[in-house]
């Protein structure tokens, strides 16, 4: 396990038990072609109050891993293996039960779009209290009160008159400061937030971004944020993770990833964002497409899109993620640098 | 450099019969275009920058206001004349999946403007295969259907859509709001491209101020169905002068962590001075 050096909350503590520990996790879905593997001996750990970026396009398995991660995906179809652990207990093969308990407890949860996440039907209010009784075990009251003091929290004003409002009352920012005050509702270790500025202007994205490092400053809460987008998590990530069809191809300390990105991939990503500021250079981009899980090359799975792609290694081998400095790993034969 | 496209005053109202208040979705819009360049116009959702599009090639009626293309006035325009219009502005959509037919070849829906202006009879075929080769398809991929090909490149598609008729103007909404990252570049250089080969003409409507940025000449910055601030791009975003654009430029995530953690302070002063609250 790589200490978590550059982690701010970390920094002037021990090593502490990480809150949530992921290992080889592979999640395979059996399709009419065979069995696709979109996740494939995943590493992730997350020290309390951290927060961990996981960056990746579209079919990197980002996304599928968290919910592997929660156990939201269902088996079948989706087979799952490795070890998840959250605060020490195993997820994997964990009974629906005990598995209802970890959530909400244990991890929180916040998706992209919370019309979807929400029930429509429900005013906010019972939908923050119904944890808070029946997990919790408190009053109709003390809920209501502890509901209207997450609103707030969240930056939701008139907490008290809200809570008696339906989903659609609320603005896209809104809601999404209500999925957040949901997923913290019940005191989490690690709050898991999968893309949840979006689907959101960049004014209201810029809100919530700042609305969950208070929170977490104040709370505690160690945070895994789950993002396509390398410039939103610049500004809030202590480590990232950058996924490519299924695996992880480097993972760094936030400052490091940015300063000296090894992976040909990572690079690639940075190099396609249009930056404010510099106005009319042509972009860089990565040719081409990622292979389908059910058909990847041999050897290096980056190697056809792969600018650098310097010998038979690449065309025979598939690299392993290896350290190329402390607490920066990289799955490549070359490190490209400067 | 003259104007390819004049608009004044626009407006598009939707409602407001029977004594309620109207939404004013456009409200009073002016804006011009040169031949050859490109105005980017960015706003917020339901800032009226798609509506604006539409509206522009009447796809929409607007309620008032006038649209000059070349000169030629185009809410005066007849059926016939409208028919023309359109061989000379076209429109690129948001999402290539939900504005192509899923049943046709991309091929078939590539023609199908050739058919309805009655252009290239003898070689349509021809024609179709050119305009895949020109937005970076490969010419086999004629025959494919919309659900056999990336996002990207069923936006190249619809690229070469628009392509078919030999337009002078594109007006592009949001043409890469729904690609990954590696794959906007890829579309963006595209279109920069294109524009120098074909001397197009641009109206670039989006929400990521970067993007927009990254292909403008000038900018037009809408918020609630105005225009607040219009200008030079370079001038508009290291001098942006309404408190809204100041807004919007300091809440665009930058790729360093270091100036990221910096803003942040910058930004939440910039919120508490103009109202971004919403519902």
């Amino acid at each position: 396990m790589s200490a978590p050096s550059t982690s701010r909350a970390a920094a002037g503590q021990g090593p502490a038990e990480p809150v949530l520990e992921v290992r080889d996790l592979s999640v395979t879905f059996g399709t009419r072609r065979g069995r696709a593997p979109v996740v494939v001996g995943l590493d992730l750990t997350v020290g309390a109050g951290e927060t961990v970026a996981v960056v990746g396009e579209s079919g990197s398995g980002k996304s599928v891993s968290m919910l592997a991660v929660v156990g939201l995906l269902p088996t079948p179809p989706a087979v799952v293996e490795g070890s998840v652990r959250l605060a020490g207990e195993e997820v994997l093969g964990a009974g629906a039960e005990r598995l209802r308990e970890m959530r909400g407890r244990e991890v929180g949860m916040v998706f992209q779009d919370p019309m979807t996440s929400l029930n429509p039907v429900l005013t906010i209010g019972r939908q923050l209290t119904e944890g808070l009784e029946e997990r919790l075990g408190m009053g109709r009251r003390e809920a209501r009160e502890r509901a209207a003091e997450m609103l707030d929290l969240v930056g939701i004003r008139e907490p008290q008159r809200r809570l008696d409002e339906y989903p659609h009352q609320f603005s896209g920012g809104m809601r999404q400061r209500v999925m957040i005050a949901l997923g913290l509702s019940l005191d989490p270790k690690v709050l898991i937030a999968d893309e949840p500025t979006t689907a959101l202007d960049v004014t209201t994205q810029a809100q919530i971004l700042d609305l969950v490092q208070d929170l977490q400053s104040r709370l505690g809460t160690a945070v895994v944020w789950v993002s396509h987008d390398l410039g939103v998590v610049a500004g809030i990530a202590d480590r990232v993770l950058v996924m490519y069809s299924g695996e992880v191809v480097e993972e760094a300390g936030i400052d490091a990833l940015f300063a000296a990105p090894r992976h040909p991939y990572t690079r690639g990503l940075l190099g396609a964002l249009p930056v404010l500021g510099r106005a009319r250079t042509e972009l860089a981009t990565i040719a081409g497409l990622p292979p389908d899980p059910l058909d990847r090359p041999p050897g290096c799975w980056f190697r056809p899109r792969c600018p650098s792609r310097l010998d038979d290694r690449c065309a025979s081998m598939h690299p392993p993620l290896h350290d190329v400095a402390p607490g920066h790993r990289v799955r490549s034969f070359y490190e490209v640098s400067g | 450099m003259s104007a390819l496209l004049v608009v004044e005053d626009l407006r598009v109202h939707f409602g407001g019969r029977r004594g309620t208040e109207p939404v004013k979705a456009v409200d009073g819009v002016s804006l011009t275009v040169e031949r050859g360049e490109t105005l980017g116009l960015v706003g917020e959702s339901g800032s009226g920058k798609s509506t604006t599009g539409l509206a522009l090639l009447r796809l929409l009626e607007p309620t008032s206001g006038s649209v000059h293309l070349d000169g030629t006035d185009v809410r005066a325009a007849g059926k016939r004349e409208l028919r023309g219009l359109r061989r000379r502005m076209a429109m690129v959509f948001q999402d290539p999946y939900a504005s192509l037919n899923p049943r046709r070849t991309v091929g078939a829906s590539v023609a199908e403007p050739l058919e309805v202006h009655g252009l290239h009879r003898k070689d349509r075929g021809g024609r179709v295969r050119e305009l895949f080769s020109l937005v970076g398809l490969p010419e086999g991929f004629v025959d494919r259907h919309p659900h056999e090909l990336s996002g990207g490149q069923r936006q190249r598609v619809g690229i070469a859509r628009a392509l078919a008729v030999e337009p002078d103007l594109l007006v592009l909404d949001e043409p890469i709001a729904s690609l990954d990252v590696s794959v906007q570049a890829q579309v963006l250089n595209l279109l920069v491209r294109l524009q120098r080969e074909l001397h197009l003409t641009y109206l670039f409507v989006a929400h990521d101020l970067a993007a927009v940025q990254h292909v403008s000449d000038r900018v037009a910055v809408m918020r609630r169905g105005e225009i607040v601030e219009q200008g030079d791009a370079a001038q508009v975003y290291e001098h942006p002068e309404h408190p809204y654009t100041q807004a919007l430029l300091a809440a665009v995530p930058l790729p360093d962590p270091a100036a990221e953690r910096a803003r942040r302070a910058e930004r939440r002063s910039l919120a508490d001075a103009v109202d971004l609250s919403e519902q």
